[in-house]
């Protein structure tokens, strides 16, 4: 096993002890240009683009799986650290106030947009996980839709046979009523992220309440339902949660792509109206 | 609607013999073999008769020169008797990979090729450069009586530069890896039109169960070959002189414990210890030192009401040293020492015993204290814990025999699939494992090649393509590879894939008699040919993937960890 793993919080406190100093080192400089009138803006402008691009990369070594250019883990680290440090630089360079026109605010805002999909990313990278795990059985997301329809089918015909076996509707009609909504295409629950099981516990409430009027053959297909909607919430759970970890990604290189654009013309524009 | 039973036959163990073909004056013939002839059939059971054996776990080969019996570095299934012929053992250096149907170890690929490989891959799955040339790639594989087998091409040219040693009619070739499941210490070529009795490893061990002359010629045969060398090769035991190794090797009894055939526990769910068949009980007079040759053994424990797992043992571990230098270091002890603990096989497991006085006598005397000290350090028993589940479940689904075991800490992963992407860029779009598995708490062992201890998908492989390098990783030669299925069927832990293959243009490549497609067996390859190592692991963006060797306390202490981190 690889040294590296055994320490998280070593590892994380080495780096983000090396984020500060190279920061303090960044502020330093910055502020003593500034105290001694100097123009900073082009250098954390720059400095800027560099941090940008060395984030850029991150992406770019994903995709270099067969050549040894280091751990994708270690780059991760990187990205993160250096993140630090360009928000630090962007800040510095917005000269710690708002941006002014179309084009500054746009690229402010898309610059921020970025950074907070990042921010919310390594919450949910590291909240999300757990969530999951906890969950107990594990699914794979592309096979939730196939799954879902499969219980779905196994609902229909339970009832179905419910109402043939047992000559009472009492199931067939909570099951019309209410429950077939537990079924159905996987549904996002947000109320997932903070680890709520009120789902499943109102069909539980349900079904308690309702097997009083049952009859007690009715009661063991009402046990059976009970466990496919058991299976569903676990379905829905994991549509919530692992689309969350797919769906903050698709967010984050979106802005990060429209950063792109923004940036080159922004150096254009800069250097366009100097010469002027 | 009433449900009655339906009544069908039990399958027996010889409903499938290895042979179909048997006549009665065939059988006859093989029985005034000396080496049969010699067998006491009265010895043998009346629901394992010596003619059953011979005519269910045995067939009859005819070889032409040029073909090779066994290959150098194959696990063993099948032990021969020359019924005509000639039979050559090729000695060291032996013969180069290539003519043995292996991928020869070049070594990782350079990074020209690795940088162009990120650029240049095909649309299509599983695609080979070879289908658009000739499928006969496999130079000399024929197929003979149902029998797959490799024929060197212009053998009296290859074997002129190759030290032989001839074996003639009437003896016995192959004996020690059949017993042991071993790999083959040696190439063996037909150097004559040659007869060959195959006698499958199953039908192998019962002769020597029930015939006291040929345990004792087969056992002579492997103290002879193996053994000395054997526990010179084991640590405390290479310090000592040949005379006394020998000795030591004389005394030592070959125990085999549990089925050959073991199928890792399909069933989830169990928590407890299993029946397993038991080395030594707890409790137990410790008679000898116990050395596992090969399979893996669990150290098992009372725990209040039941059974606890302690630790894992595997080939060249001791079970029973501890007690024995426990005794030797307390001369005033006079009762008789105990076993601490029991041993069970997991699945199946062979063991050498030496003596108590023995190992006192010849072994220990001739250490320094030092030495037994370090000795006492290294034998001495993990304690039981209250949180032994890890442990259990790893013995329960016999992941013991992983080698380096892909693990994902469920609680880091992120399911991005990475790891998937990785290893599909790295083996013609197709992933080689799936990341799914059984888990334990926010461990997940996934569906991927373990590169076992005890590779039983290596076992009876007709061309060799699947062998394990001298790393340990086991790799399937894709050229060499038939489509036979017999390692995709063998591995306990459905671990390789048969997958149909097609051209760069995406075209299936079928059969050109049969029409039927061409499958490969496929598995994770540890991305041997890769200047990085495996990209799976190195694909992780969040550290969550491990390749580990499961018996290493190292790496069980950090999954223990992670589990704890995880619980906390």
């Amino acid at each position: 096993m690889d040294a590296g793993q055994k320490s998280f919080p070593g590892r994380r406190r080495r780096n983000t002890l090396l984020t500060l100093i190279l920061g303090a080192v960044i502020a330093f400089t910055l502020v003593l240009a500034d105290i001694s009138f100097r123009s900073t803006s082009e250098w954390s402008g720059w400095m800027l683009v560099v941090g940008c691009l060395f984030l850029y990369l991150y992406s770019i070594r994903k995709r270099w799986s067969t050549l040894p250019v280091g751990r994708v883990a270690h780059w991760l680290q990187f990205h993160l650290y250096l993140s630090a440090l360009v928000l630090l630089l962007f800040l510095f360079h917005l000269d710690w106030q708002l941006p002014s026109g179309w084009l500054g605010v746009s690229l402010a805002i898309v610059f921020a947009g970025t950074l907070i999909s990042g921010m919310l990313g390594i919450y949910w990278s590291r909240v999300v996980p757990g969530l999951l795990t906890r969950l107990g059985d594990e699914v794979i997301y592309q096979r939730i839709p196939g799954i879902a329809r499969k219980l779905n089918t196994q609902a229909d015909a339970l009832i179905m046979k419910s109402v043939e076996e047992t000559d009472s509707v009492a199931l067939a009609e909570y099951y019309e009523n209410t429950a077939h909504r537990y079924f159905g295409a996987p549904k996002f629950q947000w109320w997932r992220l903070i680890n709520s099981h009120e789902s499943q516990h109102k069909s539980e409430r349900e079904l308690e309440t309702l097997s009083r009027y049952m009859r007690p053959e009715e009661i063991a297909f009402a046990d059976e339902l009970r466990d496919l909607i058991r299976q569903k919430n676990l379905l829905n759970a994991h549509h919530t949660l692992q689309g969350l970890l797919k769906n903050w990604l698709l967010t984050h290189v979106t802005f990060s792509i429209a950063v792109l654009p923004l940036l080159i013309l922004h150096i254009v524009v800069v250097f366009g109206f100097a010469a002027l | 609607m009433a449900l009655s039973n339906v009544k069908i036959e039990r399958r027996k163990r010889w409903d499938k013999p290895f042979a179909e073909d048997w006549q009665d004056e065939q059988l006859e013939q093989i029985l005034k073999l000396p080496i049969f002839a010699a067998m006491e059939e009265d010895k043998f059971p009346n629901n394992l008769p010596l003619r059953g054996i011979l005519r269910n776990d045995t067939r009859v080969v005819h070889y032409d020169p040029g073909d090779i019996v066994v290959r150098e570095d194959d696990y063993g299934s099948s032990a021969y008797v020359i019924v005509s012929g000639e039979v050559s053992v090729v000695l060291p250096p032996g013969l180069p990979a290539h003519l043995l149907g292996r991928a020869e170890s070049t070594g990782p690929e350079g990074w020209l090729k690795a940088f162009l490989r990120v650029f240049n891959r095909s649309d299509y799955r599983e695609t080979r450069d070879y289908v658009q040339k000739d499928l006969e790639i496999i130079a000399g594989l024929h197929v003979e009586h149902g029998v797959a087998r490799v024929r060197l091409q212009d053998h009296e040219k290859v074997l002129s530069d190759c030290t032989l040693f001839p074996i003639g009619e009437g003896e016995l070739i192959g004996e020690v890896a059949a017993l042991t499941r071993s790999p083959r210490t040696a190439t063996m070529v037909v150097t004559k039109p040659s007869v060959l009795l195959e006698i499958r490893w199953q039908g192998f061990r019962d002769l020597r169960k029930f015939d006291d002359a040929f345990r004792e010629r087969i056992d002579n045969i492997y103290r002879e070959r193996n053994r000395v060398s054997y526990l010179k090769a084991l640590p405390y035991f290479s310090s000592l002189d040949e005379p006394t190794v020998e000795r030591l090797a004389e005394h030592a009894l070959l125990e085999s414990y549990g089925d050959l055939e073991w199928k890792a526990d399909r069933k989830a769910g169990s928590n407890t210890v299993p029946d397993e068949p038991v080395i030594v009980a707890q409790n137990d007079y410790v008679d000898g030192l116990l050395i596992v040759l090969n399979g893996s053994a669990r150290i098992v424990g009372k725990f209040h009401q039941g059974k606890q797992t302690v630790g894992f043992l595997r080939a060249g571990d001791f079970f029973g040293m501890s007690e024995i230098v426990a005794e030797h270091c307390d001369p005033q002890h006079e009762a008789h020492i105990v076993h601490d603990y029991s041993l069970t096989a997991i699945g199946h497991a062979d063991v050498l015993r030496i003596p108590t006085d023995l190992v006192e006598s010849e072994l220990l005397s001739n250490l320094s204290d030092e030495e037994i000290e370090r000795l006492q350090r290294d034998c001495a028993y993990p304690s039981m814990s209250m949180d032994p589940g890890l442990m259990e479940f790893f013995g329960q689904h016999h992941y013991t025999n992983g080698r380096s075991t892909m693990v994902i800490d469920t609680a880091r992963c992120v399911r991005c699939d990475e790891c998937v992407t990785a290893c599909a860029r790295n083996h013609d779009n197709n992933p080689r494992f799936i990341r799914h598995g059984r888990h334990f708490a926010n461990l997940m062992v996934t569906t991927a090649c373990m590169h076992c201890v005890d590779p039983v998908c290596m076992v009876g492989c007709p061309t060799g393509a699947i062998s394990r390098r001298v790393d340990g990783e086991v790799v399937i030669n894709d050229e060499t590879c038939i489509g036979c299925s017999t390692c995709a069927n063998s591995c306990p832990y459905d671990n390789i894939r048969m997958v149909e293959i097609k051209n760069k243009s995406g075209n299936l490549a079928v059969d050109q008699q049969t029409n039927k497609p061409i499958v490969k067996a496929t598995k994770c390859d540890l991305c041997v040919d890769n200047l990085g190592g495996p990209a799976c692991v190195r694909a992780c963006p969040h550290d969550a993937m491990m390749r580990i060797d499961l018996t290493d306390a190292e790496s069980l202490a950090d999954l223990l960890a992670r589990t704890t981190n995880f619980d906390s």
